[in-house]
């Protein structure tokens, strides 16, 4: 019971973002459902959207991890405080539906309940691919992919022997669903060893005692192959374009393998949405300048702003070589695809752009951490980037929202501000073993 | 009086309702090497990262070489190393590109001395850092710090992960170093006996103060253990003078006392009413009763 509770604490309490984004989503749940709306469940999402996605990564790390092995039932503790989370947070989420159909005629009670089912089915199977996609997908890069084939394997099973996707909603999908979780508990019970997150890009050795091996480098490229861990703002964007090269890919050919009418438009904003993921890769960029910078107080010989400078600038070239091949790909599908969302171009641009600045500046700012700060500002960054692009994307919206993207922008500068002002002040955190590696 | 390399007055940080550092007067002086000793969490780390710069201070200040430790200059940068407790290795670079990376930011890097350490440190630096064991992780983060000659070397627990062979070889260097008197080093360990074989001064801290700072022959004849043998029962409340520990039973009492001397020895005699006899203490049994 112990470890189950302590899984529940690391699924929705351990990270400032996850802690505002619980207490948000829950009293905008429980406000939502008080005057009987419908958005009461949407609102119970954000506080259950970093388990959703994080819960198998967790469960990764803290199986793979050498003293867990020591533990007494280690595997199987874990094991059942990840399950506990997903039956606790879909029943919540069936639930939050509750006070809206509160007032429904006698008669109808029983459509309601099978509509419940229903979805609690849809949720059980949506959450069972999550945790268990991401626990495969956090092994390596080559997993995510084999993720990613597994998760849209099903459906294309379906197209092929013209069964309808409804089919996931019923008892069919809930056996499935629990067939999966099975054989995934087996496996993960009687295997000799979990393997650890390894997403790291490897490099070749050096012979030893020849310094030529590496090549000569200024300071300014020191700073830059530092700050970056050895690699460089073009290799970032090549890796990015080509994974989002995948991505697109594998969204532009199941929808055909699945065959029927998956609807363009939706198909559209999901690529579309995609891309916006550049965002989260330059939060990550600058939030590692960040954590590297400290050594380079000294060696480098700067100050804490003359740092601050080159470590933006730095960021705002990572941005530019992960918006180029973003760019290219928009252009790709726009015009050769002929993939147009509803949004005017210039808008869509700037939706898209706003929150992968925010996210540089955010990941700058973390030099110096303010909890509290940092999660509301993470929180509206995710606002910002759902309500201003992805909600319109994916509700085909001809009206631009152009207030959140203003505000998006006007995050932006604020951001920046709190950045300048940390690195001014900058009390650089002692650096952990384990971050570095 | 030689060079003062490093200064504070009145060093204080706070972090929330935290102190931890309570307004510290320090200097070093060109030559000393300084062992830095203190319980865990009493405050090493922190007076560290305040001396060079990477945390600020939230009262006081520090000099580097005369240089406002968070402003200091490019040329001042360069007369220090820094070994950090933790490592800020990259897991994906060889030891070697890691040595590279770093002569990259200076004029002048001794790549003999780099490549000779290695070689008798048996650090295998053509091998990812991520495969290497902690211990030979901790050996490049000092071989980085070292390449630049530093006039200043200041090493935050650099031993704690090696082994006896290997933390006596590193040793042998620090002394070596050491032996050069243009260069000061301020070390902190756990390692008492490594502190006792290379410092000439010694700094105590315990919760964010410092308890003692002086030379180790100075602090060692400071305290000292006292035994003092009555003909009748000694009074259990017994106090003395500048008392660390003490422990009575029945005629005899054995104590550790700090600020030692002779006129010390007259109060103590005078005290309890017997002769004592004193005994001269290793550095751990010291630091065991500045902790007591």
């Amino acid at each position: 019971m112990k470890t189950i509770w302590q899984v529940m604490k690391i699924t929705f309490w351990m990270l400032p973002a996850q802690r505002v984004m619980l207490v948000v989503g829950v009293t905008l749940s429980i406000g939502l459902g008080l005057t009987g709306s419908w958005s009461a469940p949407q609102a119970l999402m954000l506080a259950m959207v970093i388990p959703l996605f994080t819960g198998g990564v967790f469960l990764r790390q803290l199986s793979s991890r050498r003293h867990a092995q020591l533990w007494p039932h280690a595997r199987g503790r874990l094991l059942a405080g990840t399950i506990s989370v997903m039956i606790v947070c879909t029943a919540l989420y069936i639930f939050s539906y509750w006070p809206a159909f509160a007032n429904t005629p006698p008669g109808f009670k029983a459509v309601v309940l099978e509509g419940l089912v229903m979805m609690y089915v849809v949720m059980f199977v949506f959450w069972t691919q999550c945790t268990i996609g991401m626990f495969v997908a956090s092994r390596k890069p080559a997993w995510a992919l084999v993720a990613l084939i597994a998760w849209v394997l099903p459906f294309i099973v379906m197209g092929a022997t013209g069964q309808e996707p409804q089919v996931m909603t019923g008892p069919t999908g809930f056996v499935a669903a629990v067939g999966v979780w099975v054989v995934f508990s087996l496996w993960f019970l009687t295997s000799r060893r979990i393997g650890t997150t390894a997403w790291r890009v490897r490099q070749e050795t050096v012979t030893a005692g020849s310094e030529s091996a590496v090549a000569a480098a200024t300071p300014v490229e020191a700073m830059q192959r530092w700050l970056l861990s050895s690699g460089t703002p073009l290799t970032l964007g090549l890796q990015w374009g080509l994974a989002m090269l995948v991505l697109l890919g594998v969204q532009l050919v199941v929808p055909r393998l699945i065959g029927g009418d998956s609807p363009r438009d939706w198909v559209t904003a999901m690529l579309f949405g995609t891309l916006s993921l550049a965002a989260a890769v330059i939060g990550a960029v600058s939030w590692t300048i960040a954590k590297r910078s400290r050594w380079l107080w000294l060696p480098a010989g700067k100050t804490r702003l003359e740092l601050f400078r080159h470590c933006e600038r730095l960021m705002l070239k990572s941005l530019l070589a992960v918006i180029l091949p973003m760019i290219a790909l928009s252009l790709a599908l726009w015009f050769v695809l002929d993939m147009r969302p509803s949004l005017p171009p210039g808008y869509l641009a700037l939706a898209m752009l706003g929150p992968a600045l925010a996210a540089g500046w955010f990941g700058l700012m973390q030099v110096h951490r303010k909890f509290s700060l940092d999660g509301l500002a993470g929180l509206l960054l995710i606002l910002g980037w759902l309500s201003g692009l992805i909600r319109p994307l994916f509700r085909g919206e001809t009206e631009p929202e152009w207030g959140i993207v203003l505000a998006v922008l006007a995050l932006v500068v604020l951001l920046r501000e709190v950045a300048y002002a940390r690195w001014r002040e900058a009390d650089w955190p002692r650096t952990q073993s384990s971050m570095s590696s | 009086m030689t060079e003062q390399v490093l200064e504070a007055k009145g060093l204080t940080k706070e972090i929330g309702d935290k102190r931890l550092l309570k307004g510290l007067d320090l200097s070093m002086h060109r030559g000393e090497v300084v062992g830095l000793l203190g319980k865990n969490g009493a405050g090493k780390s922190t007076l560290m990262d305040v001396l060079l710069g990477f945390a600020l201070p939230t009262g006081g200040e520090s000099r580097v070489f005369g240089d406002r430790s968070d402003r200091m200059q490019p040329a001042t940068k360069s007369r220090v190393g820094f070994v950090p407790q933790s490592d800020e290795l990259m897991g994906t670079m060889t030891g070697q590109q890691h040595l590279a990376l770093a002569a990259s930011f200076y004029a002048h890097w001794d790549w003999t001395l780099i490549l000779r350490l290695a070689s008798e440190w048996q650090v295998p630096l053509d091998r990812r850092i991520s495969a290497v064991s902690g211990g030979e992780r901790q050996k490049v983060a000092t071989l980085m710090a070292l390449g630049h000659r530093p006039e200043l070397l200041v090493m935050d627990e650099p031993a704690s992960g090696l082994d006896p062979v290997a933390r006596r070889q590193f040793m042998r260097t620090i002394l070596d170093i050491a032996s050069d008197s243009s260069r000061t080093i301020l070390y902190s360990s756990h390692i008492v006996a490594d502190i006792e074989r290379t410092a000439s001064h010694i700094w105590v801290m315990r919760e964010g103060e410092m308890v003692w700072k002086g030379e180790l022959d100075q602090l060692k004849e400071s305290v000292v253990r006292i035994r003092i043998r009555s003909d009748r029962d000694l009074d259990p409340a017994l106090k003395l003078p500048g008392q660390l520990t003490l422990s009575v039973s029945g005629r005899n009492a054995t104590a550790v006392v700090s600020d030692w001397s002779a006129e010390r020895a007259t109060e103590v005699e005078q005290l309890s009413g017997a002769p004592i006899e004193t005994e001269a203490l290793g550095l751990e049994d010291i630091f065991l009763a500045v902790h007591a």
